[in-house]
């Protein structure tokens, strides 16, 4: 055969790759990208070490803390399959920002969006800062999304078995998911009694299908069922127990309208660019209202808008007549599908009106991006934290932490001895005892290392705006008796954090005892 | 409260962003209603309302970069 007269040639029609395809095609690198490049943060850690926990201990902890079990059930799977470093903890919640992805651009597809518009929801979802950050964090805000996407899909589309197992993963996911499955399934049940009585009242022997309203109940029936035996015996454990501390400020106006620009393009922005970025982010989403305000009206419309903006105002308004629970990162699914409006309002504006639109959102959208993979100011460094313990560490050596927070993130990456402040609980992170219990957490005074054998202590301590007062009493009474080694220390505005070696037998107790 | 002293002066910032948030939502909803206005009463005005908005965002976007890269 004469090699030289076959004509080689590949083409490739770029027009026939699926939508889906080129989705995923930006959605998994921006997802997996430097997936491992941070270390842990405080609420990554205390998955880690939950997740760690053989079963007996590990609803007990969860019991404790404020949040149900199924991100920890997740990610305990994750972490006897495939361990727990960074990698590991953020894979599942990379994977479940993808699939969110595809369900708000399927969501788009189902109600009826031209292919055009629903590619650029899907895009904008794509390389949303929020939900970049959160695809990137070892904590249960991709799953929550998905499972309250998989619910506005299935009121899109009636169907309801797959509603009630969207809603049920999602009040196993985050308690604060009851109020998307009020929102969005009291919304449909209002919707559906308006058209039967609208029915009634223009035909009133018309047949009227039952089973649009039936369906609906029996799903949010089947939610209720499953979700009350965590209510009675995980969430009102949990209600008793955070009522006595109040880790949330109290709601203003201002912080309720913070959750848009947080929910949609990160808290990652540095400040100085806060003003532009967010501006265009409140006012995309002004304009989307007044550009879809005919289309709410709509069956559909109303699911998406109650989604969007009724569940943040239901859960402003609870945090204002009854406590505060107002937390943006549990809106995040909110902010996802504001995108559906986003992206229908810049595919039908005039072509003047959306040069500028577009003039605005691109950059706004591209510095949300690089404010996520570069940010001014990044999570600290716990394993640079870790380094001097690690390589200077003696078999009498122990760790000694006066907050909780330090104790469960540095103990991810310094598995050695270590005990904590007995009266330690901070307003941010107070765990109950029967979680710190549960968790293995051992509490000694400080003078107590040194019955316990140990000569030198390792001393974490962080002076921060949620520091307790019996927390900075036992600093000075520990820095009056002991000479302290200042190792490390860094800190900003509002926090101090010091690491100190502390030798144990030139110390005098403070102790009278 | 008194059992954390540093809280209050956090709880101080706090204010203070919101605050600083509700100021920026008013000045995008004058914006827009001002774009809205425009259009309904000044047809020709418009476009020139709109080019500013959009050189003014830039404007400030490129004066708070180059003040950020030069650590002001």
């Amino acid at each position: 055969m004469d090699k030289a007269r076959i004509n080689y040639s590949i083409s490739v029609d770029l027009s026939a790759v699926p939508e889906w395809v080129w989705l995923l095609l930006i959605a998994v690198p921006l997802r997996f990208f430097n997936l491992a490049q941070e270390s842990l943060w405080y609420d990554e850690t205390f998955t880690s070490w939950i997740a760690n926990l053989p079963w007996d201990r590990f609803f007990t902890a969860i019991r404790g803390d404020v949040h149900p079990p199924l991100w920890y059930i997740v990610e305990k799977i994750v972490v006897s399959l495939f361990g727990d470093s960074e990698i590991a903890l953020r894979f599942p919640a990379a994977i479940l920002s993808t699939a969110a992805v595809l369900l708000v651009w399927r969501i788009a597809l189902d109600l009826k969006f031209d292919r055009g518009t629903a590619f650029v929801t899907g895009l904008l979802a794509a390389v949303l800062p929020s939900l970049l950050y959160y695809s990137q964090d070892a904590r249960m805000y991709s799953l929550l999304t998905c499972c309250v996407l998989l619910m506005v899909w299935a009121a899109i589309n009636d169907r309801w078995a797959l509603f009630a197992i969207g809603g049920i993963g999602a009040v196993y996911t985050q308690n604060l998911a009851v109020f998307y499955v009020l929102g969005i399934g009291l919304s449909v049940l209002a919707l559906r009694l308006f058209q039967y009585f609208n029915t009634l009242l223009d035909a009133p022997f018309k047949f009227w299908d039952w089973n649009r309203l039936i369906k609906p109940i029996l799903a949010l029936s089947a939610i209720v069922l499953a979700w009350l035996p965590w209510a009675v015996w995980g969430l009102a454990h949990q209600a008793a127990n955070i009522s006595q501390g109040f880790w949330m400020a109290p709601l203003t106006p201002g912080a309720a309208m913070f959750a848009l620009p947080q929910m949609t393009m990160s808290i990652r922005i540095t400040d100085a660019l806060q003003i532009n970025v967010y501006g265009v982010a409140i006012g995309l989403s002004l304009i989307a209202l007044i550009v879809c305000r005919s289309w709410f009206k709509t069956p559909q419309g109303l699911i998406i808008l109650t989604a969007c903006f009724g569940v943040p105002v239901l859960l402003a308004l609870v945090s204002v007549v009854w406590r505060a629970v107002y937390l943006p990162r549990a809106l995040l699914p909110s902010g996802v599908l504001l995108m559906l409006l986003w992206a229908y309002t810049l595919t039908h504006l005039s072509q003047q009106n959306r040069r500028v639109a577009l003039a605005l959102v691109i950059p706004m959208l591209a510095i949300g991006v690089v404010a996520h993979f570069f940010p001014a100011e990044a999570r600290v460094d716990i394993r640079q934290w870790a380094q001097p313990i690690l390589q200077n560490w003696r078999s009498d050596d122990v760790l000694y932490h006066l907050s909780i927070d330090s104790d469960i993130t540095l103990s991810h990456y310094v598995r050695y001895p270590a005990y904590l402040l007995p009266e330690s609980n901070d307003l941010s992170q107070s765990l109950t005892d029967e979680t710190k219990q549960a968790m293995g957490m051992q509490q000694v005074p400080f003078d107590g290392l040194r019955a316990l054998g140990y000569k030198r202590a390792w001393l974490l301590y962080s002076n921060n705006p949620m520091s307790s007062l019996p927390e900075i009493q036992a600093f000075k009474d520990i820095q009056a008796h002991y000479p302290l080694k200042l190792i490390r220390a860094d800190g900003d505005q509002f926090v101090t954090r010091n690491l100190y070696l502390v030798d144990l037998r030139n110390g005098n107790s403070s102790d009278p005892r | 409260m008194e059992k954390y002293p540093n809280y209050p002066q956090y709880l101080e910032f706090l204010r203070q962003r919101d605050v600083g948030m509700m100021f920026l939502a008013l000045l995008v909803v004058c914006c827009v209603v001002m774009l809205i206005e425009a259009r309904c009463l000044w047809p020709k005005l418009l476009p020139a309302a709109r080019n500013g908005l959009v050189m003014l965002w830039y404007a400030t976007l490129i004066i708070m970069t180059v003040k950020q890269v030069l650590g002001g």
